[in-house]
Order: C-alpha cells, then sequence, then structure tokens
C-alpha cells in the first residue's frame, strides 16, 4: 500500500451539508410550532408534490444514515427487534420502525433532536415493497394516515417511446388521487401553479448539479466519495427550493475550480472506482481506506438517476415518465445498461458494489451485474456481504480483507499493462 | 540467496524457502493462539532444516490473516494473490482454485496469465471450513488425518443439514445416538460443506482445470464430496496446505529480481513440487 497518497477530501460544498442538514431538522421544528404539517415521506416518494403543498416534507430515510453516523443505529433496531419486527427486515425500514417506537420516549437521545411526528406519510413501491410496509406499520404506530403511490416495476421500457398513454395514466391518476389526499390532509386547495413553480426550480438545481458531476470525469476526479454522499443531500432531499439550487451552483463551481486546478481527492490517484451503491453509514471511514491505497471514487450511480428534468407545464405527466424510464424499477439488463454506461464514461479500473443482503431488489442481481461487467467491460468489481446501516454485519477485518485483494487484482493488471 | 514466504493463518502457519525458484525447505506449523509466535517457531524450523543462518534470507514475505503480525517480513500480501501465484507456478494450466482453510473459504479464478480475474470468500461465519470439521471429527472421536480415509468407506451417507458448527454438532450427535454408522456420519459432513462451498464459488462459476488447496484439500472424503457436487475432477498438490506460502515465497523471491520460469511447455497439470521436505 503507498503511503504517498493523501486524502484531499471534503469540498467546501461536502462542509456546507452538515449546517444544511442542522437546520433542515430545525426547519421542521419550526414548521411544527408555526403549525405547518410535517409529513414524513419514503425516498423516491414525489417530493415535489409535497414541496409545492405547503406542507414540510420529511424524508425519514434521510435520518438513517444521520443516526448511524452518531453510532444510534442499533438502539432503533433494538427497539424494533424487542416489539417483534425481524432482524431479517431490511435497516432501512427498521430503524425508522424504531424512531417511531421511540420518538416520545424521553430518555432517549435522538439524533439532530430527532424527527417531529408526523401529521401524516406518503410513501411509494419505488424499487421495493419493504418501504410501503414499514411506512404503514409507522402508520399504525403513530396513528397517521399514509398516501401510497404504486410503482411497476420489470416493465419494458427501455426508451421514452416504448411509454403508452396508459402508463402515464396508472401514474398521473396516482397523483391527483395523492394530490386530494394531501387537500384533506392539509385542509387547503392543491396550488398546480406552484408545483410547476418547484419543477423550475428543481430543473434549474439539477442543470447546474449534473454540469458539476460531469467535471468527476477529470482525472484526478474532483469529489471524493464521502463528499458525494453528503453533497446529494440537498437536491435529492429539498428539491425545488431556491437554496437548493444555490447549493447547486457552488457545487458546480467549486468543482470546475477544482478539476482545472487538477486538484483531486485522492493524489497521486492511482485506480479509478465506481461506487454502486449507498456506503455502510456507521462507517463512512472505510472510504478513506481505499483513498489511502490510492483509489478514487469516480463515478457513483445512487441518486442521480433522479435527476431528469421534469415538465413545468405537465409536471405529473413528467414525473409519470421520471418513474417508468428509471431503470432500477426495470429488470436487470435495464440495470447493467445503466451501470456499463456510466463504467465507459468514467474510464474506471474496477467497480465496488457493497452486499446488501437485506435489500433483496439490489442485491438479486449483484451476481449478474458482476458477471456483465467482468465480461463486457473487464471490469474487476469487489463486493461482500454488509449492511447500509446494521454493524452486526459488517466485519471490519473481513472488509478489509477482501479491499486488500481486490486492490492487488487492480495493481497486478496495472502491472500487465505497464509491461512492455 | 534465499527468500522465504509466511502464511499465517487461522489455523495453521506454513512457510516455504526457496532458493532461486528451487523449493529448499517447508514447514506447516499449528498456532497456538499468538500469531508472532508461529512465525517465529516457523522461521526457527525452517533455519534449522535448511542448516543456514537468518542472515543469508534475503527477503522474507508474509501473507494470511497474521502476516502483519510477523515481526521480520519485508513485505505483506492477501492470501489471494498468493494461492494464485503459487498455483499458477506449479500449473499454469489452472483456472480455479478452491482454498479451504481454517475459517475461511476462498474461490479464486485465474486467467491464461496467472492474474487473479475474481475471488469469493466466505462471509462472517466459518460454516463450511476446515474448523467445522475439525470439531465434527472431535465429536465423532475420529482423528482429523483419519476423516477422509474413513468417509470413503461409506457406500451411503447419513444427511446433514446445517453447516453451522453449533447446530451441526447437535446433529451429529443426534445421528450418533440413533446408531448411525459414524462412516455415513463423516461423509454426509463431507458432502454438506461441498454444497455449502459448491454454493459460495459458483458465483464465479468454476472453469477448469480446478485445484483445491489449504489444509481441507488433505481431507480424500472434502475433495471427492467437493468434486462430486461441482461435477468437475480436482486436482491436489502434493502438499496442499502450503501452497499460499509458497506463492508468497515465490513474490519475494522476484522482489529480488529474478527472471520469471518459462511456463509454457507445462500443458498439463504436471505439479511441479520439488524436493518437499
Ligand atoms: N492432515 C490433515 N488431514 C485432514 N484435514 C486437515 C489436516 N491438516 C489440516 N486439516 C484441515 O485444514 C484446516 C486448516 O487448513 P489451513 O492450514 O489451510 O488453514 P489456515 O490457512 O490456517 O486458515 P485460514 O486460511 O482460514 O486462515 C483445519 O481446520 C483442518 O480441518
Ligand atoms: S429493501 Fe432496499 S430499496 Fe427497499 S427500503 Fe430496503 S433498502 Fe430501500
Ligand atoms: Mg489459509
Amino acid at each position: 500500500m503507498t503511503t504517498t497518497s493523501r486524502s484531499q477530501k471534503s469540498m467546501i460544498a461536502a462542509r456546507e451539508v452538515y449546517g444544511l442538514v442542522k437546520s433542515y431538522y430545525q426547519e421542521m421544528r419550526q414548521a411544527r410550532e408555526q403549525g405547518v404539517p410535517v409529513v414524513w415521506y419514503s425516498g423516491q416518494a414525489p417530493v415535489e408534490l409535497l414541496e409545492a403543498a405547503g406542507v414540510f416534507p420529511y424524508l425519514i430515510e434521510q435520518y438513517c444514515p444521520v443516526a448511524a453516523a452518531k453510532q444510534l443505529a442499533p438502539l432503533y433496531l433494538d427497539a424494533a427487534e424487542r416489539r417483534g419486527y425481524s432482524e431479517e427486515l431490511c435497516s432501512y425500514a427498521t430503524v425508522p420502525i424504531g424512531v417511531a417506537l421511540e420518538i416520545d420516549n424521553p430518555r432517549f437521545h435522538h439524533a439532530n433532536g430527532g424527527p417531529v411526528k408526523p401529521d401524516f406519510l406518503v410513501t411509494s413501491h419505488f424499487l421495493c415493497d419493504q418501504r410501503v410496509k414499514y411506512i404503514k406499520a409507522i402508520g399504525r404506530i403513530l396513528d397517521r394516515p399514509v398516501g401510497v403511490i404504486d410503482c411497476v416495476h420489470n416493465i419494458d421500457i427501455e426508451e421514452p417511446s416504448d411509454i403508452k398513454q396508459y402508463h402515464l395514466d396508472y401514474y398521473v391518476t396516482q397523483y391527483q388521487e395523492l394530490i386530494r389526499f394531501v387537500e384533506q390532509q392539509t385542509g387547503r386547495p392543491y396550488d398546480m401553479n406552484r408545483l410547476g413553480e418547484v419543477v423550475e426550480e428543481f430543473n434549474h438545481g439539477i442543470r447546474l448539479f449534473m454540469a458539476g458531476l460531469e467535471y468527476q470525469q477529470s482525472v484526478p476526479a474532483p469529489m471524493s466519495a464521502s463528499d458525494f454522499f453528503a453533497i446529494m443531500f440537498p437536491l435529492f432531499v429539498r428539491p425545488g427550493r431556491r437554496e437548493t439550487t444555490e447549493f447547486c451552483g457552488r457545487f458546480h463551481d467549486e468543482m470546475k475550480a477544482r478539476s482545472e486546478q487538477g486538484i483531486g481527492a485522492v493524489t497521486p490517484e492511482k485506480y479509478r472506482l465506481m461506487f454502486d451503491g449507498l456506503p455502510m453509514w456507521f462507517n463512512l471511514g472505510l472510504l478513506n481506506y481505499f483513498e489511502e491505497a490510492g483509489a478514487s471514487f469516480a463515478a457513483f450511480t445512487m441518486y442521480i438517476d433522479r435527476f431528469i428534468e421534469l415538465d413545468p407545464e405537465r409536471p405529473l405527466e413528467s414525473m409519470a415518465r421520471r418513474e417508468l424510464l428509471n431503470h432500477i424499477n426495470s429488470h436487470a439488463l435495464r440495470r447493467i445498461e445503466y451501470v456499463g454506461e456510466i463504467a465507459r464514461k468514467f474510464k474506471l479500473d474496477g467497480i465496488f458494489m457493497p452486499g446488501f443482503e437485506s435489500c433483496k431488489p439490489i442485491y438479486v442481481h449483484q451476481e449478474e451485474l458482476k458477471r456483465a461487467m467482468r465480461g463486457r467491460l473487464d471490469l474487476p468489481t469487489l463486493s461482500f456481504e454488509t449492511d447500509f446501516l446494521d454493524e452486526r454485519y459488517y466485519s471490519d477485518a473481513l472488509a478489509k480483507s477482501r479491499i486488500d485483494a481486490f486492490l492487488e487484482i487492480l495493481e497486478e493488471r496495472r502491472a500487465v499493462a505497464c509491461m512492455p | 540467496m534465499y527468500a522465504l514466504g509466511l502464511d499465517i493463518g487461522s489455523a495453521y502457519g506454513k512457510a516455504v524457502l526457496l532458493q532461486g525458484e528451487q523449493i529448499v525447505a517447508s514447514r506447516v506449523l499449528r498456532t497456538d493462539g499468538n500469531m508472532e509466535h508461529t512465525a517465529l517457531g516457523l522461521l526457527d524450523q525452517i533455519l534449522a532444516a535448511a542448516h543456514i543462518p537468518f542472515g543469508e534470507i534475503t527477503f522474507a514475505a508474509s501473507t494470511g490473516i497474521g502476516r502483519h503480525l510477523v515481526p521480520f517480513t519485508q513485505k505483506t500480501n492477501t492470501e489471494i494473490t498468493c494461492q494464485a501465484r503459487g498455483i499458477a507456478w506449479m500449473c499454469p494450466t489452472v483456472r480455479s482454485i478452491i482454498d479451504i482453510g481454517g475459517q475461511d473459504c476462498k474461490g479464486i479464478k485465474l486467467d491464461e496469465a496467472g492474474r487473479t480475474i475474481d475471488f469469493v470468500m466466505n462471509d462472517k461465519c466459518a460454516a463450511g471450513t476446515g474448523r467445522f470439521l475439525e470439531v465434527m471429527a472431535t465429536v465423532l472421536g475420529i482423528s482429523l488425518e483419519n476423516l477422509g480415509a474413513t468417509s470413503i468407506q461409506a457406500t451411503q451417507s447419513v444427511k446433514i443439514a446445517s453447516t453451522c458448527t453449533v447446530f451441526g454438532e447437535s446433529e451429529v450427535v443426534s445421528h450418533l445416538a440413533h446408531g448411525a454408522p459414524k462412516e455415513q456420519i463423516v461423509r454426509g459432513l463431507h458432502e454438506a460443506i461441498a454444497r455449502r462451498i459448491a454454493g459460495m464459488v459458483g458465483k464465479t462459476p468454476c472453469e477448469p482445470d480446478l485445484v483445491i488447496t489449504g489444509g481441507v484439500a488433505k481431507n480424500v472424503g472434502a475433495v471427492r464430496a467437493l468434486e462430486q457436487v461441482m461435477g468437475m475432477q480436482a486436482f491436489v498438490p502434493p502438499e496442499p496446505q502450503i501452497t499460499a506460502a509458497l506463492g508468497c515465497a515465490l513474490m519475494a523471491e522476484r522482489t529480488q529480481s529474478h527472471p520469471r520460469p518459462d511456463w509454457s511447455h507445462s500443458a498439463t497439470l504436471d505439479v511441479r513440487t520439488r524436493e518437499l521436505s
């Protein structure tokens, strides 16, 4: 392992995120004080639609990394398991259930003061069914109503031209129903013009963000993995807000400057990897282990599939298109295409895909994906069983021994490639 | 000029001493819970066997879970890389290796140049590894060395469902209590770990030639069971436990910038282990 590599991570934008997360929780408490409804929603539910409804949308899954980073996740898992929720459930479901169970416990010290109780909840079948089940469980625990959007999985939509009117109708009518549900809950008529404005703002943010992300193709890659996972917060969790767009602008400018000045997250950058999936939130330090060996994460697959511009004139229809075109709701081959496309673009040496066994929809395709990356793109892959939040499924020694072996494979390939 | 490779595993320490590409001596030593002791013990034994002082060793490298605990190591590599190196040196036609040690089971895929293309390792627990067989041997009152010979006597097997050491043990006890013949139980145990290992290495499908290494490769019953489940012939080097230490020694040796041997003539599996002591 080289000792000359040093990590130049922590972009200014990433450091800014800590403050933004703090104010997310403060604003939620203010919303409660001012009588603004607080809505818990699960990942990839139509947050833009909620943002326009004059409520405070709170992504309960955002609390998972926050809790894990503060080593609180085991306490929530324990709370849920003591009430009979199985250890086999995905921890992204069990931790929020634990939060709901402990939310009124005065002796429990939640991170960032914890979320405030929701007025109602919204979820979708995006990617899996567990998130619907767990949000409904929380609805029962806290005695709050739940709005649900169904998503179609494994359908044969490869291109926009494959989308039929009935596909769109299926989503649009559900969004309309959700709007009626929100109106009932808030007692206010929904303002479609406001949704158009939110979507427009969201589009500004996306354009800046995606343009900034393009600079990650530079060698060395300007942004580290831990920065990436922080920087995603504003646009993924708080889209369609002016502050988010401004943040995206600063992110873009910093990426551009770093790229032009040749500043990399890891210097010297020996290997460029893709990070497919989510990190182990309780141990982001593991990312340094890669970086110390000169391996940078140049490409990512998570979150960005949501950053597709929406049509402010026809917001519901374009949101429907976004769901329908998302590779992750589709079959394994689409996912292989998607990951392969990113891999080609970023000139990579290998792929790291943590094996989250409890997240079946992702895990079930992983071996196929690995084989395809090896076979089609000659890219070695690394994965080992672990969990995003549950440390019981993680062993530092085992993880590092596999990373070491993977890095040796990369080194060996490099040596052969350099041979005359 | 001597090069030393040490493989400090969870169950055994292994050492191989090379002079050029010639194996001068090799040793296997049970670990005593202190891996540094094991490394020093191996060093003493190797020096005594080769009749050389420590100063004659120009390069020492280490591998295995205890590789960082070898006080005199100059280079560390993972067991995956060393195993691949050792086996590719012995036989360039090998494409798949299954290494079954005390606590780990590893599947390694090689390309034509002997480079590792992919690997899989058992996760989290020692189910289906050597430790499982050690515990079962004790329960059955059969020596580890005799497990293989015992199981190949059996014409049928008792089905063992679990490769978890704790559950497996109670299953064995219950079969014994019902009077099942020991050889059938042992065969059942070998079949159980073979199924588990085949399932694990199946993630990167094995291609011939397949070699089985690690201490468990000394157990002919386990090897037969694995061949049967995999539907593939498996080769076992004459001393399968030392191949990672050998690869490690070869890497140490090459660090002294010796030329690589010419492998091109060796088309068949002609295991070139030399003068093993
Ligand atoms: N003579 C023998 N006959 C049969 N089996 C044996 C013999 N010697 C060792 N074993 C088996 O081999 C196992 C140890 O193998 P090995 O030395 O390859 O493990 P290790 O390298 O120490 O472990 P790991 O690689 O998992 O850290 C023992 O657990 C035992 O089951
Ligand atoms: S199963 Fe996977 S996709 Fe579904 S909630 Fe859990 S982590 Fe998310
Ligand atoms: Mg070993």
